[in-house]
């Protein structure tokens, strides 16, 4: 069965370039463009990994993640950061909040597609 | 006229009151409810001055040489003057250092020098004795006189003189008691004798009442007021008495008691006495300036009238002068009047003796016997427990004594010289404190030995040319002494000294000892050298307003027990232990008994010992219980340059902190600012590198996309690099914004100033954003003159700013429903552009936000994000703020956002074109 | 009037009775003419001290003026 990945992201184009990326490697995708729409996303179905945009308007990916490792039922679920802001200081938050990953923005394509195949692979 | 019983219950009444008085005034002294605390009692006990030899000497004088007895009052009156800097400054001494009397205050200023205090006591004693004497005379002549009645007293043949001979061994004895039931009740002498203040000032009052009834009753009783006796006495031939010559005395004698008796109404002990060490508060002073002469004056109005009168009413009889103002009224059958006078002269001469034993016996006590007695080690004086008992036992034995002294000199010498020229012999002793006083409170350098040597060499002159005369006189010495000088030596002669005849022998005194204590205390000062310890004395002495309450001079550490059980030894436990109660609740401390002193505990406890017996005996006692040694004087001298530079600082550190703490809130200011500004460029850095990540991220996937499928539908494909296309274009764009802002901010940018209209302006902007509104199908409204005024702005800039807003509002406006108006209004100072929009609007509180730099304002409420830079309306509002103009945002009617801006028009050449009326714009421009 | 200058002129005033009751001012004033019956010599004397006295009671009461003067320069209370 095809594992799930949720793409959280408030550029439009940024998104459709990673769906097409997970879709290529045979991940079901679901998209949402702010944090709130991205629990409830998982509220309906539990995905297995999240590509996590942090800086969005009402609800950033920070606390978007915060909230995913309060729920049990999401502990298994990957989180992985995706940032504009390339400073050590929010590296260390993202991980320091329970994220699996932290990637920054422009990223490799090639690298990213790995990562996430290698992530969901062991988990 | 009074017998003896008469007499005897008379006096016994008067000094029941007197007591009485007294009594009142320690009473409401220990209740803190003060009588003599006003500058009227102060100045009445000042005129303790007049004494006896006042009362009957200066008719005495008077009836001789005329005006002679003025000088007298006239020294007192003019160094009245100087009081204002003089008598201050001692009191200010005597206050900050415990002074407790005249050798004190001297020995204190030179290193507390006990020997200088002894010979200052020793000086005070002698001196005083002849004076003392004078006063025994003048109260024991006035009982005799009036007990002969009607017999008159004959110059130089008292009656019945083997009679009150021993009379006046009764008035010695009885006022010995009463000074000492007046002056000992305590023992600390630093502590006001208020009691005895109050009947000084009391006995002033009756003198004065005494004189003036006796003046009146003579000048308008028996004559016809002052011309009517002046008259006669002329035609009497008396006149040469109101001339000067008539005074048989010269201007240098004249001047010389002038300035004589100034130096007494500050320098005899008992003028030292009230004046200085009774005196309650310094500004007292002030009305005693002129109280005192005028009382001088008052008592002295009369004094040629009752000697005239008295000289007409007894024409070539002959009677002792120095008792008219008692013959008189007596001639004259006034029983009343006499008995007023009498009182009038008891007044002045028991207020004398009291305040002058007092006086003596203190400095006697304090300065000559007890360090004496400290220290001959058999005495075992140490080891005493109470020693307050012994210290007023020999106080009060030192006041009897020396009025037995005084009757002595009375019975031996008494006769020598007149009531006014023994009292003028007294004067010159005391004069030769005045040196070491002055230059001691005024002089730095007056050092210890040039003092001592100064008094002893007046002392001795003084001896030499006065007192050893009058006992030659009395027949103790060989009247050749006086008359040839000792062992014929002529240039010896004691009232002649070194040739200098033909003066007053109180002016050849005065002179000679006056010469010698200067130049030796001036002279031997600037040779020789000052201890560290004088040194430091001589500084808080001179320097005392700057100095008194300064430093501790004790840094050793001594035990409250120690110190209680010595204060108890020699002032008695209770007011040992009241004062350190005292002590402890001013500072709210406790005192427990195995405490340490401060310092402050032990100079108080140096001062109360002092005030017992005096300050040398009192260091000395105090060093024995303090462990470890006192600041050395050099140690102090440091510390009271020290503090005095830091008095002398302190007004420019107060403004130098004042400086600091602004420069301080300056710098926290600007360093607040630094880091605001830090933060904000730290802020700046990463909102940049995140709107340029952004358009990059998009670029570099699709393109990485494209590069690794080659086999993507073509759909899809140019779909991706419409992406590209389209991401590349912001990201352009947004770099140029950030270059125009950067070099807006640091005034880099360049302006091309060009002569246009705004009209064509917003046409040209109209026609580059076109393609966004056919986009969305918006609607756009113009409602602009034809033709605008010409302005002189950068075209392109101007442009860009209008570009903008029409942008701005094409991005919020709803596809299809977009209505987006372009308003120019034209007023004779300015234009305004104004672009509105339908779209959702701005919050208010949004509406100057907007204009930060990456402030986003409505995409958050939807999932389409603006592609603006975020710099868009930032670089509006400073190219517009750059050519002088405003922008800002407001509500549209009915709905949607209004962002309008002014430009200035130049004053001069702006064509006053009116707009056309717009109807739908309001004119409302509020900001 | 501040303390120093009550100083300065007590001593000026303490200079002028020094000159007052002496040569040759005493010279002068014992001239053998009277008035009233009194002569120069006695009104003279005593003119002069009392004279010192007044200036000495004129310099020390007077009081500085300025906001804490007498009554008569003192402003009316205000109203409250």
């Amino acid at each position: 069965m095809a594992q799930r990945v949720l793409v959280v992201d408030d550029e439009p184009n940024i998104v459709t370039s990673l769906r097409f990326l997970m879709e290529r490697e045979g991940f079901l995708v679901e998209v949402a463009s702010t944090g709130p729409a991205a629990l409830a996303a998982l509220e309906r179905e539990a995905a297995d990994l999240v590509l996590l945009d942090v800086m969005m308007p009402e609800l950033d990916g920070f606390e978007v993640c915060r909230q995913i490792r309060t729920r049990p039922e999401w502990q298994t679920t990957k989180v992985v950061m995706l940032t504009a802001k390339g400073r050590d200081v929010e590296r260390e938050r993202g991980i320091a909040l329970g994220a699996d990953c932290y990637v920054t923005k422009p990223f490799s394509t090639r690298e990213l597609v790995e990562r996430v195949k290698g992530m969901l692979q062991t988990g | 006229m009074l017998d003896a019983w008469s007499l005897l219950l008379v006096s016994s009444l008067y000094l029941a009151v007197l007591f009485a008085v007294a009594h009142y005034g320690d009473r409401r002294a220990d209740q803190g409810r003060s009588i003599i605390n006003n500058p009227y009692i102060y100045a009445l006990s000042l005129a303790v001055y007049c004494t006896g030899w006042t009362f009957y000497g200066s008719v005495g004088r008077a009836a001789a040489g005329g005006v002679a007895f003025l000088p007298i009052y006239l020294g007192p009156t003019l160094m009245a003057a100087l009081w204002w800097f003089v008598l201050r400054k001692m009191l200010r001494i005597t206050k900050a250092y415990g002074v407790t009397s005249i050798a004190d205050f001297i020995g204190a200023r030179y290193g507390k020098s006990g020997l200088l205090a002894g010979l200052v006591t020793v000086i005070a004693v002698v001196g005083t004795v002849p004076y003392l004497s004078l006063q025994l005379k003048a109260i024991s002549a006035s009982i005799a006189v009036i007990l002969a009645y009607p017999e008159l007293p004959q110059p130089g043949a008292v009656p019945g003189a083997s009679f009150w001979g021993d009379l006046a061994l009764y008035v010695t004895l009885l006022m010995a008691a009463f000074s000492i039931l007046f002056g000992t009740r305590h023992i600390d002498a630093t502590e006001h004798h208020q009691g005895l203040v109050a009947a000084i000032a009391f006995e002033s009052v009756i003198k004065l009442v005494a004189f003036l009834a006796v003046g009146l009753f003579v000048t308008f009783g028996l004559y016809d007021g002052f011309g009517d006796i002046f008259s006669r006495a002329i035609a009497a031939g008396h006149g040469h008495l109101l001339t000067f010559s008539g005074t048989g005395t010269g201007y240098a004698d004249w001047f010389a008691v002038v300035f004589l008796s100034g130096l007494a109404i500050l320098f005899l002990p008992r003028q030292f006495q009230v004046a200085v060490l009774e005196n309650i508060n310094e500004r007292h002073l002030n009305k005693a300036i002129w109280l005192l002469p005028l009382y001088l004056l008052l008592i002295n109005l009369f004094v040629l009238p009752v000697a005239l009168g008295g000289l007409l009413r007894f024409p070539g009889v002959g009677v002792d002068a120095d008792t008219l103002v008692l013959t008189l009224p007596m001639a004259e059958g006034q029983r009343a009047l006499t008995v007023l006078i009498y009182l009038g002269g008891l007044s002045a001469a028991t207020a004398m003796v009291i305040v002058e034993t007092v006086a003596l016996s203190t400095m006697f006590c304090n300065d000559l016997l007890m360090p004496a007695l400290l220290r001959v080690p058999w005495l075992r004086l140490n080891e005493r427990a109470d020693l307050s008992g012994l210290l007023l036992a020999i106080r009060r034995g030192a006041i009897l004594a020396m009025l037995l002294l005084a009757y002595a000199y009375f019975k031996v010498v008494g006769a020598s010289y007149s009531l006014a020229t023994t009292g003028l012999v007294s004067f010159c002793a005391a004069a030769q404190f005045a040196p070491p006083i002055l230059f001691g409170i005024y002089w730095k350098g007056a050092t210890r030995s040039g003092a001592l040597l100064g008094l002893l060499a007046g002392f001795g002159i003084w001896i030499y040319t006065l007192l050893l005369p009058a006992l030659a006189r009395s027949g103790w010495l060989a009247a050749e002494f006086i008359e040839a000088g000792p062992f014929g030596i002529a240039f010896l002669q004691p009232q002649a000294l070194f040739g200098l005849a033909g003066l007053d022998p109180i002016t050849h005194c005065l002179l000679w000892s006056m010469l010698a204590n200067l130049a030796l205390l001036i002279g031997w000062s600037l040779i020789a050298r000052q201890s560290s310890y004088e040194q430091l004395q001589a500084s808080l002495f001179v320097d005392v307003d700057r100095l008194a309450g300064g430093p501790h001079l004790w840094r050793g550490t001594a035990r409250v027990a120690d110190l209680r059980a010595l204060l108890a030894r020699y002032i008695g436990p209770d007011r040992a232990e009241q004062a350190f109660a005292r002590h402890a609740r001013a500072r709210g401390l406790t005192l427990p008994a195995d405490a340490e002193a401060d310092p402050d505990l032990i100079t108080l406890a140096e001062r109360l010992l002092a005030g017992a017996i005096g300050a040398a005996s009192g260091r000395v006692m105090i060093a024995t219980v303090v462990k470890g040694a006192s600041f050395g004087p050099d140690e102090v001298m440091a510390i009271l340059d020290e503090a005095s530079q830091r008095i002398e600082y302190s007004r420019q550190l107060e403004q130098q902190r004042a400086a600091l703490e602004a420069a301080g809130e300056e710098l926290r200011r600007a360093n607040q600012r630094l880091t605001e500004l830090d933060h904000m460029k730290d802020d700046f850095l990463s909102t940049v590198s995140h709107e340029l990540r952004t358009p990059l991220t998009s670029i570099r996937s699709f393109s990485e996309i494209l590069l690794d499928n080659p086999d993507l539908a073509l759909a899809e494909r140019s779909q991706f690099l419409g992406i590209v296309v389209k991401e590349s274009e912001r990201l352009t764009r947004l770099i140029n914004d950030i270059l125009d802002m950067s070099r807006i901010e640091s005034g880099r940018m360049e302006w091309y100033l060009t002569e246009c209209d705004p009209v064509m302006v917003i046409e040209d902007a109209l026609a580059a954003t076109s393609s966004l509104f056919h986009e969305k199908a918006i609607t756009i409204e113009r409602h602009m003159p034809a033709e605008g005024p010409t302005i002189t702005a950068d075209r392109d800039r101007l442009m860009q700013v209008v570009v903008n807003l029409l942008s701005n509002a094409a991005k919020f406006v709803e596809r299809g429903q977009g209505r987006v108006r372009v308003v120019l209004t034209v007023q004779p100072d300015r234009l305004t552009v104004g672009v509105e929009d339908n779209g959702p609007g701005i919050p208010a509180d949004q509406a100057e936000a907007v204009f930060e730099k990456f402030h986003q304002v409505g995409g958050n409420t939807t999932t389409k994000k603006p592609s603006g830079s975020g710099l868009g309306l930032t670089i509006c509002r400073r190219i517009v703020e750059h050519f002088g103009g405003r922008i800002w945002a407001e509500p549209a009617a009915p709905h949607g956002a209004a962002f309008r801006f002014t430009l200035p028009l130049a004053a001069t050449g702006a064509p006053a074109a009116e707009p056309p009326p717009v109807a739908e714009q309001p004119a409302s421009r509020a900001s | 009037m501040g303390e120093q200058d009550r100083g300065k002129r007590l001593i000026a005033l303490f200079l002028l009775g020094m000159a007052l009751f002496n040569f040759p001012l005493l010279v002068v004033a014992s001239a053998g003419w009277t008035v009233l019956g009194l002569p120069p010599l006695i009104l003279y004397l005593f003119g002069a001290w009392l004279g010192l006295i007044l200036l000495m009671a004129l310099i020390i009461e007077r009081r500085a003026p300025g906001p804490t003067a007498g009554p008569a320069a003192a402003s009316p209370p205000e109203p409250r």
